[in-house]
């Protein structure tokens, strides 16, 4: 099972469907994706556009009526093979979730101690002194200083961008081969943003770990990551390296993302996309870009464009190569 | 302006802050959380109560928190505010022209027919169709959301337009549109703004003035393109140094664990 040749997270052809009410809806189409061991990567998009739902299907944390169909791998196992005693034992050993609103997800009559030794003592049934030592060394490797104290408060009592690196802690006890992070630092100011994606990108490099982390932010990502995925209407529209995506996108969408992004260092109008996001259920047959698309032609309409290799990229789009001097041309001019 | 707190203290949660806002100009309100832009803008728009000092609209004083409902209407005619999540000030039930329609009523007498003109006029300056006009709130987008919100506040004719935090919770794309809106609006209407924001990009873009407030006070203040090209505050350097952007890495300050 450690085999270190193949990627620890291995999506294939991933579909979802949810109900909704009478109807079956599309949330997810076709979606592939790996993770390597260590590598972390950047889930990118607007509402609507499944990141999110790839994975809490990844993580098969989705519910019960959902329909999912492809294949998800992690370290070689089908995720969706798994029995119930082994699901649960690899949610609680070798996956960790950090959400955008830690008070949601931490019970908040229990102390900071109880939230981050439970899993120790029951599970593992370590005792009560090594949990503890545990606890109080995962909140100074987030940079909380007076940890001892902040084992006996609880949750209420702290700030939102402390809790978050409570949560941020809480993950390392059991030491998960995997992060996801879904937008974090969402709910956070701007400066507590950059400590806590400090504290969490600092770990993921010391310990090894994997991380898939979703954000709307282009910027964000790009500066925590090493590879991008762009997603639109449920499918990965463009792949490619983090260092490399703002500057050399190659599908539109990514392009018109940055270029609508407001530019915090020179006063230039945001060039906005015309019309809204849609979900995968409301596009159509061809590229779900094709209606907000300045490029768009005749067979954008009718064909969905399959991901295929341009350099270094992965790109959905039927007119990659023909556009791409346009693409450079406009963001030169953006810039 | 302070708070009186349970135990019976003082929270200040404004002190010393002086600013004004020339006719025509946008100004912004920058801060994090618990900074105070808030709370200045609800002060003037005569939502919240100052505990002291003055606000002064068009060259006259402002009442603070007016209460009759005259009072509250002269102010409505002044300055109108649109809010992060429009939702919460629409009516589920009525329909999008019905609302703008029920401003128009309550600040310019006139016909029906006038009223339905006018509300249509304004729907389609904020870039909503007669469709959408017909539509309830909940069939609507974000993005539509916010063009109605938009809309109502412009149907009570006001100089001063308090945009608290309005862009924030639009889709990226989504957003460059409704910045694009208020900027044409600007100059068509002949309005000013008031641009309560954390988002350094976005007030780069709508600002040509700003303030940077901190715990209560102003830190800074200047214009927009001076404050962020060259930030003379500290609390204004950190700020800026926080915002993501090409080539950006986080970094870890290790100056927070008092909070």
């Amino acid at each position: 099972m450690n085999d270190t040749t193949r990627p620890l997270v291995d999506v294939a052809d991933l579909e979802v469907h949810v109900r909704q009410g009478r109807e079956t809806r599309q949330l997810i189409r076709n979606v592939s994706l790996h993770v390597q061991r260590g590598e972390s990567v950047g889930l990118v998009g607007e509402s609507g556009s499944g990141k999110s739902v790839t994975v809490r299907a990844v993580l098969r944390f989705l519910e019960a009526d959902a329909i999912v169909n492809g294949t998800v791998e992690f370290a070689g196992e089908a995720v969706y093979d798994m029995g119930r005693e082994r699901l649960r034992r690899w949610h609680r050993d070798d996956v960790a979730m950090i959400y955008q609103d830690p008070r949601a997800h931490i019970n908040p009559l229990r102390t900071i101690g109880d939230f981050l030794t439970e899993a120790l003592r029951l599970a593992h049934g370590t005792d009560r002194h090594e949990a503890r030592r545990r606890a109080i060394g995962v909140l100074e490797s987030v940079g909380i200083t007076n940890a001892e104290a902040r084992m006996a408060q609880y949750p209420h009592q702290l700030s939102g961008g402390l809790l978050q690196r409570v949560m941020i802690a809480s993950t390392l006890v059991i030491g998960p081969q995997l992060i996801v992070a879904d937008e974090p630092t969402t709910a956070l100011d701007m400066t507590t943003q950059e400590e806590v994606m400090a504290i969490l990108d600092d770990l993921r490099r010391e310990r090894g770990l994997a991380m898939i982390f979703i954000t709307h932010d282009l910027d964000l990502a790009a500066a925590v990551t090493d590879r991008l995925a762009v997603m639109y209407a449920g499918i990965i529209v463009e792949t490619g390296p983090s260092l490399t995506m703002q500057g050399n996108a190659k599908h539109p969408y990514t392009a018109a993302l940055h270029a609508s992004r407001p530019s915090t260092v020179e006063k230039s109008a945001p060039l906005a996309i015309p019309g809204r996001p849609v979900a995968a259920w409301e596009a159509g047959d061809g590229c779900p870009f094709e209606p907000r698309c300045a490029f768009a032609v005749d067979v954008c309409r009718l064909e969905l464009p399959e991901l295929r290799a341009i350099d270094d990229h992965l790109v959905a789009c039927h007119r990659a190569e023909d556009i791409a001097d346009e693409l450079t041309r406009e963001r030169m001019a953006h810039l | 302006m302070s708070y009186r707190l349970r135990d019976g203290t003082d929270l200040v949660a404004l002190a010393g802050v002086s600013f004004a806002v020339n006719p025509g100009c946008s100004l912004a309100i920058v801060g994090q959380s618990g900074s105070g832009k808030t709370t200045c803008a609800r002060i003037i728009s005569g939502i919240e109560r100052q505990t002291s000092g003055s606000v002064e609209l068009a060259g006259h004083p402002a009442v603070p928190s007016p209460r009759s409902r005259r009072a509250r209407k002269e102010r409505a005619q002044h300055v109108q505010m649109v809010f992060q999540d429009p939702y919460s000030s629409l009516d589920p039930r009525q329909s999008v022209r019905d609302a703008v329609e029920e401003v128009i009523a309550e600040h310019q007498p006139s016909t029906a027919s006038l009223r339905r003109e006018r509300a249509d006029e304004l729907l389609d300056k904020v870039g909503l169709d007669e469709r959408i006009g017909l539509a309830k709130p909940t069939r609507l987008s974000g993005g539509q959301r916010q063009r109605v919100a938009i809309a109502k506040a412009l149907a009570a004719r006001p100089k001063l337009l308090i945009l608290d935090e309005a862009v924030a919770a639009l889709d990226v794309s989504v957003q460059a549109q409704v910045i694009q809106l208020l900027s044409e609006l600007r100059a068509t209407e002949g309005l000013t703004y008031l641009f309560v924001s954390h988002d350094l990009g976005v007030v780069r873009q709508v600002s040509d003035e700003c303030i940077v407030m901190h715990r209560g006070r102003v830190v800074e203040a200047g214009a927009t393109q001076e404050v962020l090209d060259d930030p003379q505050a500290d609390y204004t350097r950190t700020l800026i140094e926080a915002v993501p952007r090409p080539g950006w890495r986080p970094r870890r300050q290790q100056r927070e664990s008092a909070q």
